[in-house]
């Protein structure tokens, strides 16, 4: 079978501009947000993309995904829903008189978890085993999910109404957290020209393939990382759990994604080796939602948010020169 | 006979005088094209360059974090007034070049390739010693 990237003659490299290109057909000013997409699907990382209502998250996952040739599902999450409604249940068959089970929603290759933090904790639970491990359990049966099998979460910030606020555990399943922000008035004057038509996902055509999916991903874990690039993400993990104004640290799970996360946009670059820079760029994303500012800190006004928190360390840590 | 003594005064002065500016002029021009042209320090690896580089860039720019990375340096260097222009796409080439050598097991590259480099060491010095 022919692969979509070689009939349409892209290299791996331009791949990048190649999906922009196709989502700015319906998607307008959000070209960094989908670059950290793209970065993490190449990472086989999942990614919780949160702002505000009505700032083109869904929109912009939806048409990403239709870049893609994969099976893609979209779960809309409320506070009355059931594990068993993303996952799957055994169900009795009155023809064969016995229990089969049924697959839910999350035996795709993505997931579009939409406002994944209006569901109950229980059902943001469900989720763990098959982000962390591609399985899921269901009254002690294990099903492998289909590969590539990614997440793609959104949320409202935590002071909106009727939210539960995602656990730690869940949260350090993502990879990155993509924040939204308002777009600037020359954006939004094109959303609103771009509107006065009607809107349609479907003009957006698919641009890889799951083949070429495969080739990246080998690609990826190609990727050369020296010893001295591995130093500096210790480093760098080391600073965030010694720093006073942290109450919780980064975990090794999140210096293992910040690594593939940076191997993947190295390719994405056109290079075979992660350079400092690589760490520099997927940090911010990669670590600000995993790590807590401390309490006492943040009532005495000494520390920022977690963000300001990590750009701060990433200027004093040394990388390799 | 004494009108024509007169003339070759004159004449003997006007030439002296262009002979003169032909001099001033041509030193002029030699100290500006001195002015442009950058010595540069004899180093052999492209670790001596790059770490010529680092330590101009840390003269010139006292207020730099250490969490500082190669392409940081470069954009800043750009936004920078410096007195001779610079090749920026060599500058690029170079950086790329050693980055795979320092990180993608690359083999070195060769010094001339890295004239680029020094001269913008060479230049971010001078624009320090300047502005201090």
């Amino acid at each position: 079978m022919t692969s979509t990237l070689a009939t349409t003659g892209t290299k791996y490299s331009d791949l990048r501009d190649k999906i922009i290109r196709e989502v700015s057909k319906v998607v307008i000013g959000r070209e960094s947000e989908l670059n950290l997409l793209l970065i993490c699907l190449l990472a086989r990382g999942h990614a919780l993309l949160e702002g505000v209502p009505g700032i083109s998250k869904t929109l912009l996952a939806k048409a990403f995904t239709k870049c893609l040739d994969l099976k893609f599902k979209r779960v809309q999450f409320t506070p009355d829903m059931l594990p068993l409604d993303i996952i799957g249940g055994f169900i009795f068959n009155m023809k064969s008189r016995e229990f089969e089970f049924r697959e839910g929603p999350i035996f795709a290759n993505i997931l579009l978890a939409d406002e994944i933090n209006r569901a109950a904790p229980k059902v943001q639970s469900a989720l763990l085993e098959s982000m962390q491990e591609l399985q899921v359990t269901v009254e002690g049966i294990t099903t492998k999910l289909p590969a590539p099998f990614m997440v793609i979460a959104t949320q409202n910030p935590l002071d909106f109404e009727g939210v539960y606020p995602l656990p730690e555990s869940e949260l350090d399943r993502f990879m990155m957290k993509i924040g939204f922000d308002y777009p600037g008035s020359k954006v939004e004057s094109n959303i609103l020209r771009r509107n006065l038509s009607d809107l349609d996902v479907d003009v957006v055509s698919a641009v890889v393939g799951p083949n070429d999916l495969q080739e990246i991903f080998a690609l990826v874990d190609k990727v050369k990382v020296t010893d001295e690039i591995l130093d500096y993400v210790v480093k760098l993990g080391e600073s965030t759990r010694n720093d006073a104004r942290i109450g919780l640290g980064a975990s090794p799970r999140a210096m293992v994604q910040l690594l593939h996360s940076a191997r993947s946009n190295a390719v994405l670059s056109g290079r075979d080796y992660v350079a400092p820079e690589d760490i520099k760029f997927v940090a911010p994303y990669v670590l600000s939602h995993r790590i807590r500012v401390d309490r006492a800190a943040s009532l005495k006004g000494l520390v920022g948010t977690p963000d300001s928190v990590i750009k701060e360390l990433l200027d004093v840590v040394k990388p390799p020169r | 006979m004494k009108g024509c003594d007169k003339l070759f005064s004159d004449s003997i002065l006007i030439y002296s005088l262009v002979a003169l500016n032909i001099v001033l002029y041509g030193l002029l021009l030699f100290g500006y094209i001195r002015s442009r042209i950058v010595p540069l320090p004899e180093l052999k690896s492209a670790n001596e360059v790059f770490a010529f580089l680092e330590k101009s860039f840390k003269l010139t720019f006292p207020d730099i974090p250490d969490g500082f990375t190669w392409p940081e340096l470069i954009s800043r260097a750009k936004d920078t007034a410096l007195d001779s222009p610079v090749n920026w796409q060599r500058i690029q080439a170079a950086l790329s070049e050693y980055e795979a050598y320092r990180y993608g097991q690359e083999s070195e590259p060769a010094s001339s390739d890295s004239n680029e480099i020094l001269k913008l060491g060479v230049l971010l010095r001078k624009h320090g010693k300047v502005n201090s």
